[in-house]
């Protein structure tokens, strides 16, 4: 056979030609707080603190930043924005202040043996006004159960830190704007 | 090859709804499944052996390019960017995809039109439309069992994502997303990427930022590892951040070296190195004694949509804003016709391999924008 044996699309609305089985998830866990986690983890309950120590620590490196309380606000609700310590913002080499989101909850890394994951902050961007589901700092939706749960591969790769700030954007796009430039 | 009339699916354009086609009849109709192109598989193989024959002899251009200083000026790559064109090549840099253009009339050689190796579209439409097309034709019986297509683009896209050298664990990809066919195209690799594992991000080209240092940034401020960019290369370098692509601090997909490629000079090369190759038409840079007894094909070295193609002795230069690099001239191959329609083999290469293909078809023996693109599928 020539043609491709199955055909999946995991984005452009394609409900009607998913013609495969569901995507393969990883299993692994999200909790809000430390105290829920020990509530549920019974056989290394140290995990429980460390994941989220490591997650708060990646929090600081990998939040959404915006150049506004209000722009960050208006993504993630009145109040659950922060502002970015002077000492991050120094040692980003960034000129200006920054804000982000508060971290609404940790998945935890290296669970059921997957040593390449990496603990994850969490947040809930507002969805018709209200948090929404989790989603870690790359926007991969977690979905909104806390305990077990499974997510989307891509949702375990450790989270990226920022870079320096933009200085400038727009240096691209000055020749095609406005018209396909594919052929 | 044949060129069959058909019943078009009733429900087809919700069907392209749900599966995200948006862009069917943008500038009037373009997919267009009244008709299909029926092939033997004879047909297919001769078809995918041209496309993989064409694609070594690239790989030797690219090889010859990039040793000579004076080839890559004479495809207007500015200078400072050859030694980023040749380090791209010798890290090995692997790419993604490219569509070959071939007149094929069933019979003899392919021809190879042109080669669109940076930023080739009519992607989706091939590699997913046009499958779905089959299934379900079969499965309502509008085609018998066992009817095939020359089409594993999405299978080989998933696995190309694999292996081309992701740096980093996000892909960004970054196009015109003001053009709905840009869009669509960019999410579907986004998409294969995705289920290639890879964490992604789509973004207008414009979005993308540069820090003091130079480097990439996307509109977080998360460094940018891997480009994938629907953008093309010689737009690139020509404009405002294009100091910033010779720190080489993220991996661009296509490849720098897909330079040499994209570029029609590409087919002066060719002919140059491998004259009188069955799947090659004779073409030469303008300005030389070429010989060439007219009609033949004069087509800028970077050119897009056949905007400032002209057939000299025959057709008018089309309009647009091309030509100030220099052009090819190329002996004009007429496409074939059936029913008044001039179909161009679209023959896609996936990781160096060919993938699948994909027609489109136009009344005017020019291929442009506005063609349509016909389903194809094998029997016999």
């Amino acid at each position: 056979m020539k043609r491709s044996r199955r055909i999946k699309l995991t984005m452009l609305g394609a409900s009607a030609i998913v013609l495969t089985a569901c995507e393969e998830r990883v299993e692994t866990q999200v909790y809000e707080t430390v105290e829920q986690c020990l509530a549920n983890v019974e056989e290394h309950p140290d995990d429980c603190r460390r994941n989220f120590e490591s997650a708060r620590a990646s929090h600081a490196e990998t939040a959404p930043r915006y150049t506004s309380q209000a722009e960050c606000e208006a993504e993630f609700g009145d109040g659950r924005c922060e502002a970015g310590s002077a000492g991050q913002q120094a040692e980003a080499g960034q000129g200006g202040s920054f804000f982000m989101p508060v971290m609404m909850g940790y998945m935890l890394g290296n669970a059921l043996g997957r040593s390449s994951m990496a603990a994850q902050p969490l947040y809930r961007p507002l969805v018709n006004g209200t948090p929404g589901s989790f989603r870690t700092p790359g926007n991969v939706d977690v979905g909104s159960a806390v305990g077990r749960t499974s997510v989307r591969p891509s949702a375990v790769n450790a989270p990226v830190a920022n870079a320096g700030q933009a200085i400038s954007r727009g240096g691209f796009g000055a020749r095609g704007a406005a018209t396909a430039t594919g052929g | 090859m044949e060129r069959i009339s058909l019943a078009p699916r009733p429900d087809w354009q919700d069907t392209a709804a749900e599966a995200g086609f948006t862009f069917h009849s943008e500038n009037g109709p373009y997919w267009d499944e009244a008709a299909a192109y029926r092939f033997t598989l004879a047909q297919v193989e001769q078809i995918e052996e041209a496309t993989e024959s064409l694609e070594s002899l690239c790989y030797q251009v690219v090889d010859r390019a990039v040793g000579d200083p004076a080839v890559l000026e004479r495809l207007a790559i500015p200078d400072r960017f050859h030694d980023l064109v040749r380090r791209s090549w010798t890290d090995r840099e692997r790419n993604l995809y490219g569509r070959f253009d071939f007149s094929y009339d069933g019979g003899t050689p392919p021809k190879l039109l042109e080669y669109n190796a940076d930023t080739p579209t009519s992607l989706y439409e091939a590699a997913v439309f046009q499958w779905v097309w089959l299934e379900q034709m079969i499965g309502r019986g509008a085609l018998p069992e066992g009817s095939d297509q020359f089409n594993s683009l999405h299978e080989r896209l998933v696995e190309a994502w694999k292996g081309v050298g992701v740096v980093g664990d996000r892909l960004h990809f970054a196009g015109v997303m003001a053009a709905e066919e840009d869009r669509v195209t960019v999410a579907y690799l986004a998409d294969c990427a995705r289920q290639a594992g890879f964490a992604t991000e789509e973004m207008d080209v414009a979005e993308i930022g540069v820090t003091t240092a130079g480097d990439f940034v996307d509109l977080r401020d998360r460094p940018i590892r891997t480009l994938f960019k629907l953008y093309p290369w010689e737009f690139m370098v020509r404009e405002q951040y294009a100091a910033s692509l010779l720190r080489r601090s993220a991996r661009i997909v296509e490849p720098a070296w897909k330079m040499v490629l994209s570029n029609k000079g590409l087919l002066a090369l060719l002919w140059e190195m491998f004259p009188g190759h069955p799947n090659l038409l004779p073409a030469f840079f303008d300005g030389t004694e070429h010989g060439l007894e007219q009609p033949y094909v004069r087509k800028p070295l970077l050119s897009r949509e056949g905007a400032n193609v002209e057939i000299v002795g025959m057709l008018d230069a089309e309009g647009g804003p091309y030509g100030a690099e220099g052009y090819v001239v190329q002996q004009f191959a007429p496409l074939p016709c059936f029913d008044g329609n001039y179909p161009v083999i679209g023959s896609w290469v996936v990781a160096g391999q060919p993938a699948g293909m994909g027609i489109r078809e136009d009344t005017s023996p020019v291929t442009r924008n506005t063609s349509r693109f016909i389903p194809h599928f094998i029997q016999g």
